[in-house]
Parts: C-alpha cells; sequence; structure tokens
C-alpha cells in the first residue's frame, strides 16, 4: 500500500513507511472492522483488450491474463501481488503497442516497395 | 478548472497530462473513423493488416474488424457482422470506458469504476481463443 504521508509503496503488511517510518494505517483490522478500504490499483485491462485488437495479439492476451491477476489479488487483499501484477500488465501493453507501431512502420514500407516495383514492372 | 474538481486526487499536472492524453487519444481515433468512413478497406491500399494473418494465412479474432466497422458506420450491420462479431462486444467496453474517462477528466465527476471478478476476464480470454479457433475452420471464415 501507499504511504500517506510521503507517498512511497510499501508491503501490504509492513506496519510503518519504509521511507519516511511513519506509521501505516492497518488495512485488514479496518477491513474486520467493515470499513472497505478503497484500492486504486490499475488493471489496464482496456489498454490491454485495445492493444490485443488493434497492435498485437499475442503480446496482448498475457496482458488481459495479468489484469485478471490484478483483480485477483485484490479479491484476496493482496494488495502487493496485485500491485506487481499491475507492472506487469503495464510492461505487456507496452510491449504489444510497440510490437504493433513496428509492424505498421514496416507494413508502409513493404507497400510503398510493392507499389515501385509493380510501377517498373 | 480548479483542483476541487480533481477526481484522481492526483496531482494538478499530471491531471493536466491525463487530459491531454485523453484527448490525443479522442482526436486520434476520431480522424481514423474519419479516414475509415470515407476509405473502404478492400479497395483501399493504404490500411493496416493484420501481421498474422499476413504470416500465417489464418484469420485471428480481430481480423476483418475494420472491414466490419466501415460496413457499420454505412448501416449495414448484417455485413459488419459477418465481418467480425467480436467487435460488437467490444465497441460498447470502449464506448463507456472513454465516456467515463472524459466526464471525470474534463467534468470532474465520479464515477464508481466496475471491479470485474477474473472469471469474467479469464471467459473473455476463453471466448477469443474459441473465436479465434472456430473461425478457421473451412466455411466458417469471413470470405
Amino acid at each position: 500500500m501507499y504511504c500517506t504521508n510521503c507517498g512511497a509503496a510499501n508491503d501490504a503488511n509492513d506496519e510503518t513507511c519504509r521511507q519516511c517510518g511513519r506509521e501505516l494505517p492497518d488495512v485488514s483490522a479496518l477491513e474486520k472492522s467493515g470499513i472497505t478500504v478503497a484500492v486504486d490499483i490499475p488493471n489496464y485491462l482496456f489498454q490491454a483488450v485495445l492493444v490485443s485488437f488493434c497492435c498485437c495479439i499475442p503480446f496482448g492476451i498475457p496482458a488481459i491474463v495479468y489484469a485478471a491477476q490484478v483483480n485477483g489479488a485484490i479479491e484476496r487483499g493482496d494488495l502487493a501481488a496485485a500491485e506487481r501484477n499491475s507492472k506487469r500488465d503495464e510492461c505487456w501493453c507496452w510491449i504489444a503497442f510497440g510490437t504493433g507501431i513496428i509492424v505498421s512502420i514496416f507494413q508502409v514500407f513493404l507497400q510503398t516497395w510493392v507499389e515501385l516495383t509493380s510501377l517498373s514492372d | 478548472m480548479d483542483s476541487a474538481v480533481n477526481p484522481s486526487g492526483c496531482s494538478d499536472t499530471r491531471l493536466w497530462l491525463h487530459r491531454i492524453q485523453c484527448a490525443a487519444f479522442g482526436l486520434g481515433i476520431s480522424a481514423f473513423t474519419f479516414y475509415l468512413y470515407t476509405h473502404d478497406p478492400v479497395t483501399t491500399p493504404l490500411m493496416p493488416i493484420c501481421a498474422f494473418h499476413y504470416l500465417t494465412g489464418w484469420y485471428c479474432p480481430g481480423c476483418g474488424g475494420l472491414r466490419a466497422v466501415y460496413h457499420l458506420m454505412h448501416g449495414d450491420w448484417q455485413t459488419a457482422l459477418r465481418y467480425n462479431p467480436f467487435i460488437f462486444m467490444l465497441l460498447p467496453f470502449i464506448g463507456w470506458w472513454y465516456s467515463r474517462m472524459v466526464l471525470e477528466l474534463f467534468f470532474g465527476w465520479r464515477i464508481k469504476k466496475i471491479f470485474l471478478k477474473p472469471v469474467f476476464i479469464y471467459g473473455f480470454v476463453g471466448l477469443f481463443c474459441l473465436f479465434w479457433m472456430i473461425r478457421n475452420f473451412p466455411g466458417l471464415s469471413l470470405e
């Protein structure tokens, strides 16, 4: 979870912040008392679906699977795992996006080349 | 707009960065949609092709998507459905996500995120792979 004082990332079971040393709120105790703690760990599901369809399906699928794992970890209350999967998910989205861009550039060159060679025939 | 309506709770610099990203995405999509509306993907040489289809000759779950959107924009939903039924599931999802982003970033609305249970996401992946396989059977392909 993130420190409310300095914003540094800590493990879900840390009692004090690793960076500034301030006491962190006890999430599990809060939940036991019926207060739900808002977690805002992005799962990049939309981006993952978008890059799957528009850029690169083979790299889009791990991105979608990691999005599912982020939500699974949030459901279990394992925020550290959610955070980890969220980062991997973001990474796969970028890999798929980058592959899509490279393939598109390659395609434009290929098509220009095909057009030019067909003109010279 | 002032920081009192900042919905994401992040700094104003980040808020503006998100607004610029959101606007750039919207402009890009609109420009491409206009290009697609005026150009039939079948007859236009400069249209994104599917690398998977180009390399293997098989259809991927996204193949026919541009042709489907083209025909959908011209009101021919039956042809669109034949080219790619999957995008019909996707378009409402994209619409919802983008409207939510615009309302939050530019109008200061606070909309509760829908929490998708992992089983639905895995279900989507399963459906995706199933569609990938069945559309490559002879007689079920798009052409």
